[in-house]
């Protein structure tokens, strides 16, 4: 018994002095190796008693067992040392900037409209389009807005040189004429909202001579302007993410409209801020009202049976106001640092899923 | 539209403030953009009179003046003022007053050891003037002791609304007053209007000279001759009034008639008599025609344009400006009046031609109200008696006033219909009589004359709402609805700017018009598509790509030394002036290096090949396999470099778009220096998968094996052959990746060497050796038949 003790005895000490996963190596075939102690130790079983073997056999086990576990807890240890002194060694400076990549970005305005479909679209409202040159049939007379007008005048109209047909060619002045098209393409009820190029020759601190407007149209039996008054008080309070918006509407005056108004919201300027809700200023943000007659008539459409309300707002304008954007002018430049500084990243995506208000 | 306070109460018997006026205006659709205090700072100042000077004893330059603002002992002032005598009315600033222009607090002090009690101003202290010389000189008719804001006229607010093209009658104190009586803010006032008969037959006839068809450019003139008058300067409260309105006072007959202009929409003109000779025509203009304008400005006139011109000459231009020769003077003493209605779009359409904008065309073109004719004659006849004296000629009266009677329409249910506001009919009635509707019967009502643009329903129902209160309407939802959807392909313009946004780019949204070198740069041949009024040459056609506008925005940045210029942009481009000539497309330019001095020297140029990829991603993004669409590179547009650029199309007749390196001319043209890769991609023509289920994937469960090969060939052979003919070969080659291209040392002139590896997947046991050596083989075979290479020895 006592060679076994001394040989385990021996071993396990041997193991204490051991640093290195090498030595640890030489101390396994040392004693476990094909040549080992305990190896050499069995082949000599085979000379004893069958009793004395298998008594033999059993201690040797246990040592050889006793030392493999010895081993491999420290190997665990040393490789643990190990590992410890490599990291100690490995060091990046993590404060490098990383490979290089240019940040993407999706322009306000694009973001905006993305916006304000998602609103309208869970309201029910489908999103039509239609071309940015326009007959003058569907850009003004449709919407009841004579040649002589002064209304017209004031839309600053682009001509094209070229005709449609018989008719004068015009960049649309307004996002209106896709109301048209849908009214006489389609059947009613209608609820549509159409989002895009609108074109006005104007070119100032606050008109461009392009710019983005959004329109809106319900038309159904019996829509009237108390539901023009909830859609749109929803909308702004949802788009400004503010459920206390402060909103007014006022009687105004469109030709393609009766009875027309402008919506104003609550705002408070100091030291040249605006602030968005509260405070006792009012800000002008869209125009809307109960579709003309004259207009649903144009359509085709019965106005002793369709009934509808119609708005329009510019993107670009609550864009800025939401986003604190000052200078419109600068939407169309594409200057990479305002791209990068008033863009959204990929990741802003209206949706009910990503919603931020609630 | 201005609104003096006290103007406004000339009309409206009110007793709210104008504050609350303000609000109502707003409220009933008379939006008030501003309530101007214009005497705010001269509050305190007060008339006062110099009794007396002296010489200061010690400064020469020093007058002590003796001033009776109406206190008991008049005070003492010392005034530097050279100005300053006895006699004179001024302005007396006392102890504790702000000077408007400086900001300083008076105080009474000693100047050089006489003691002066406050301070005699100037117009410019007062913040009247920019610059003035000396104190400012009252009119000797100030009341000593009265507010200098009071005596000038400045101390009553000025409301500015912002008046809508149909409400032409607000475009007259009056009618802004009668919305307000409606809206219960007071109550309106009748009008002083006395009539003056008469006394002898006007000596200038008046002939309506606009043939049959053509009468409604005049259809009602009338005019009134006024002999014995003595024009002079209007008196203190009509100079007042105009002032306040910011207009400069002329002469009592200017005045007055542009005084009626803004009381009561009624625009007038008044001609020297003395220089019309024989009878007034109105008539058309003849081609060859000029006029000069009271403004000192020459017109050459047309036919379509009204005039109103004696036997001799145009005198002036109808309803829209007087005549520089024929206008009063301080000298006329006799003056023939005119009031008219004439067409409202031949005055707008005149208007506009001429560029003239005049208070009267403004009005005119509106609508006024075609009653007022006589009334104007007779409220200005009235006011040039008071004012200049004379006696007044019968009114001459030719044609008619062109009035259309409208009955229309109004019942509560019909007002609830369109408003969800529930009122009784005596309610709506009660509105619309306060507004000058003539009641018929229980629910039919007239318009009045000055409402033009009231003629349907509708018309009455706005009237009733907007006086009522919009903000009484109350808010109903919307009948509920299921949400709404995008379009597969209004889905695709979202995916498509996320996905790029993902990939470095940043999305810009630039004008759809260019300037004409642009256009024909990137292909533009239709001239249809030249905007007629352009505000700029750079803004004179329509893009007909949208690379012309994104090289624009490259060029803008690099020259500001803003770089790399990822850009892309979804949007319109035009081909013709038809819907189906718009094109939406997704186009993006990568322009400039990557990394440049970043510490991983990882610096490279952005290239085809890298736009090669957006597109494949964009492919990927829309389910279209990027192995589907075939690259060519015939067909391209001029705008690309011939040799690095291709077409991306599914067959030969279905173009989804472009890429490649542009134009070295073309970007020489547009000064961009470098090189440019960019690509447009037609959104529309691109396909959506056919079916959602996208049928049985077989996964192989045995050991797939690469191989490579590196194969010489010619090097004008695409790339492509050798891939797809590989591939083609058989059913078990996965995939087929090029690792490595090679020309040089080693490599004949005229061949390129490339390293393809590929990938087997077997399918219904593990490859053999044999199996594989075969296959190898026959890939051999297949390149050498398909692209003449040869494996590399």
């Amino acid at each position: 018994m006592s060679d076994l003790h001394l040989l385990k005895e021996k071993a396990l000490k041997q193991l204490g002095t051991i640093h290195t996963l090498e030595e640890l190596e030489a101390f396994r075939l040392e004693f476990l190796g094909k040549k080992g102690a305990i190896t050499e130790l069995m082949k000599g079983l085979g000379a004893l008693s069958p009793e004395a073997r298998s008594q033999r056999g059993a201690d040797l086990n246990a040592v050889k067992e006793e030392i493999l576990t010895a081993l491999s807890q420290r190997q665990q240890e040393l490789e643990a040392h190990a590992l410890n002194e490599r990291l100690k060694k490995e060091t990046l400076d993590i404060t490098l900037p990383g490979r290089p990549e240019e940040p993407g970005r999706i322009h306000p305005i694009s973001h905006t409209i993305e916006e304000v479909m998602a609103i309208f679209l869970e309201q029910g409202f489908v999103v039509e389009e239609g071309p940015d040159v326009e007959d003058d049939f569907h850009n003004f007379t449709a919407l009841n807005i004579p040649f002589d007008h002064p209304a017209r005048q004031e839309h600053d109209t682009f001509y094209l040189k070229g005709k449609l047909g018989d008719q004068a060619a015009v960049l649309r002045t307004h996002t209106s004429p896709v109301q048209i098209r849908t009214m006489r393409e389609q059947s009613p009820p209608f609820r549509m909202v159409a989002l895009g190029r609108t074109f006005r020759a104007d070119y100032d601190a606050t008109h461009s001579p392009m710019f983005h407007q959004v329109e809106g149209l319900v038309i159904d039996k019996n829509i009237h302007m108390g539901h023009l008054k909830r859609c749109l008080s929803d909308f702004l309070k949802c788009f400004f993410e503010m459920e206390d918006l402060p909103i007014r509407f006022r009687p105004s005056f469109f030709p393609f409209t009766e009875p027309s108004a402008e919506v104003d919201i609550g705002c408070s300027k100091s030291k040249g801020t605006l602030k968005i809700g509260g405070g006792t200023d009012w800000l002008e943000i869209l125009g809307c009202g109960m579709v003309h007659p004259n207009v649903l008539r144009n359509c085709g459409l019965d106005p002793e049976e369709y009934q509808g309300f119609a708005f329009g707002m510019g993107i670009e304008r609550i864009s800025m106001l939401k986003y604190g954007i000052p200078d419109l002018r600068l939407f169309y430049e594409s200057d990479l640092r305002w791209l990068r500084h008033h863009g959204f990243s990929a990741l802003q995506i209206p949706s009910p899923l990503l919603a931020s208000r609630r | 539209m201005k609104i003096p306070f006290s103007w406004l109460k000339d009309h409206l018997d009110t007793k709210h403030t104008v504050e609350e006026i303000a609000t109502a205006l707003t409220e009933i659709g008379l939006e008030v953009q501003s309530i101007l205090h214009p005497g705010k700072n001269l509050t305190g100042f007060k008339v006062a009179e110099i009794l007396d000077t002296e010489p200061h004893p010690d400064a020469d330059k020093l007058q002590v003046c003796t001033v009776d603002v109406g206190y008991k002992t008049p005070l003492q002032i010392v005034c530097g003022a050279s100005n300053a005598r006895a006699g004179i009315k001024v302005v007396l600033g006392l102890e504790g007053q702000v000077i408007p222009a400086t900001g300083l607090v008076l105080k009474d002090r000693d100047v050089r050891g006489v003691k002066s009690y406050g301070m005699l101003c100037s117009a410019e202290e007062l913040g009247l003037e920019s610059a003035s010389s000396g104190i400012l000189e009252l009119s000797s008719d100030a009341k000593i002791g009265e507010e200098v804001a009071t005596h000038m006229g400045l101390d009553d607010p000025v409301i500015e609304v912002d008046v809508t093209p149909n409400r032409s009658d607000c475009l007259g104190i009056r009618g802004i007053a009668r919305d307000l009586a409606a809206k219960g803010m007071g109550t309106l006032k009748p009008l002083p209007v006395k009539v003056t008969p008469g006394t002898f037959e006007s000596s200038i006839p008046v002939v309506l000279d606009l043939g049959v068809i053509e009468t409604n450019a005049c259809p009602h003139y009338m005019g009134r001759l006024i002999r014995g008058v003595k024009n002079k300067p209007s008196p203190q409260w009509l100079q007042k009034k105009l002032r306040s309105i910011g207009l400069a006072p002329i002469s009592a007959l200017v005045d007055i008639t542009n005084y009626i202009c803004f009381d009561l929409c009624r625009p007038l003109h008044v001609f020297d008599a003395s220089i019309i000779q024989g009878t007034l025509h109105v008539r058309f203009a003849q081609g060859d025609e000029f006029f000069l304008g009271l403004n000192g400005k020459e017109y050459s006139l047309n036919s379509k344009m009204t005039v109103v011109a004696d036997s001799k000459k145009v005198l002036a231009l109808g309803g829209i400006l007087g005549g520089e020769n024929s206008g009063c003077t301080l000298d006329t003493d006799t003056v023939f009046l005119e009031a008219a209605f004439f067409d409202p779009s031949r005055i707008a359409a005149t208007g506009r031609e001429l560029g003239i904008i005049t208070d009267s065309r403004y009005r005119l073109e509106r609508g006024i109200d075609p009653l007022s004719t006589a009334l104007g004659i007779e409220r200005a006849t009235q006011l040039i008696l008071e004012i200049c004296g004379g006696t007044a000629s019968t009114p001459i009266s030719v044609g008619h006033a062109p009035v259309s009677e409208r009955t229309i329409e109004i019942k509560s249910a019909q007002l609830e219909k369109f408003t969800g506001l529930s009122l009784s009919q005596e309610e709506i009635m009660a509105i619309l009589d306060k507004l000058g509707f003539e009641t018929q019967g229980s629910c039919h009502v007239k318009a009045p004359s000055w409402r033009p643009d009231v003629r349907i329903t509708t018309d009455l129902v706005e009237e009733v709402a907007r006086i009522y209160g919009y903000d009484k309407i109350p808010e109903t939802p919307l009948p509920p609805s299921m949400p709404a959807t995008l379009s597969p392909s209004q889905q695709r313009l979202i995916q498509t700017r996320h996905l790029l946004a993902s990939r470095s780019f940043l999305e810009v949204v630039t004008y759809s018009m260019i300037n004409e070198k642009n256009f024909r740069l990137f292909g533009g041949t239709d001239e249809n598509l030249r905007i007629h009024n352009p505000i700029t040459v750079d803004l004179e056609y329509m893009r007909p790509s949208i690379l012309g506008t994104l090289l624009d925005a490259v060029k803008r940045n690099t020259d500001r030394g803003l770089t790399p210029t990822f850009f892309f942009e979804v949007g319109p481009q035009y081909l013709g002036i038809t819907a189906e000539d718009q094109h939406t497309m997704v186009s993006g330019v990568r322009s400039g290096t990557q990394g440049a001095h970043h510490w991983t020297k990882e610096e490279r140029s952005a290239d085809l090949y890298d736009i090669k990829n957006d597109i494949r991603a964009l492919l990927e993004g829309f389910c279209v396999s990027p192995e589907s669409v075939q690259i060519v590179s015939s067909d391209l547009p001029t705008w690309y470099h011939p040799g690095r650029a291709g077409k991306i199309q599914l067959g030969p007749k279905n173009c989804l778009g472009y890429f490649g390196e542009l134009h070295p001319g073309v970007l020489k043209e547009l000064g961009i220096e470098g090189t440019v890769t960019a690509f447009e991609l037609y959104l529309e023509k691109i396909p959506f998968p056919k079916s959602k289920a996208k049928g049985e994937l077989h996964l192989s469960p045995f050991q797939p094996v690469s191989r490579d090969f590196a194969v010489v060939l010619d090097e004008t052979v695409p790339t492509s052959t050798l891939i797809n003919g590989v591939k083609k070969m058989s059913p078990l080659i996965k995939q087929v990746h090029i690792f490595d291209v090679y020309q040089g040392p080693g490599v004949p002139a005229g061949k390129k060497s490339v390293g393809l590896r590929v990938r087997l997947e077997p399918e219904t046991q593990t490859f053999t050796e044999g199996e594989i050596k075969d296959l190898s083989d026959r890939i051999v075979d297949v390149i050498k038949k398909t692209t003449g290479g040869l494996l590399r020895s």
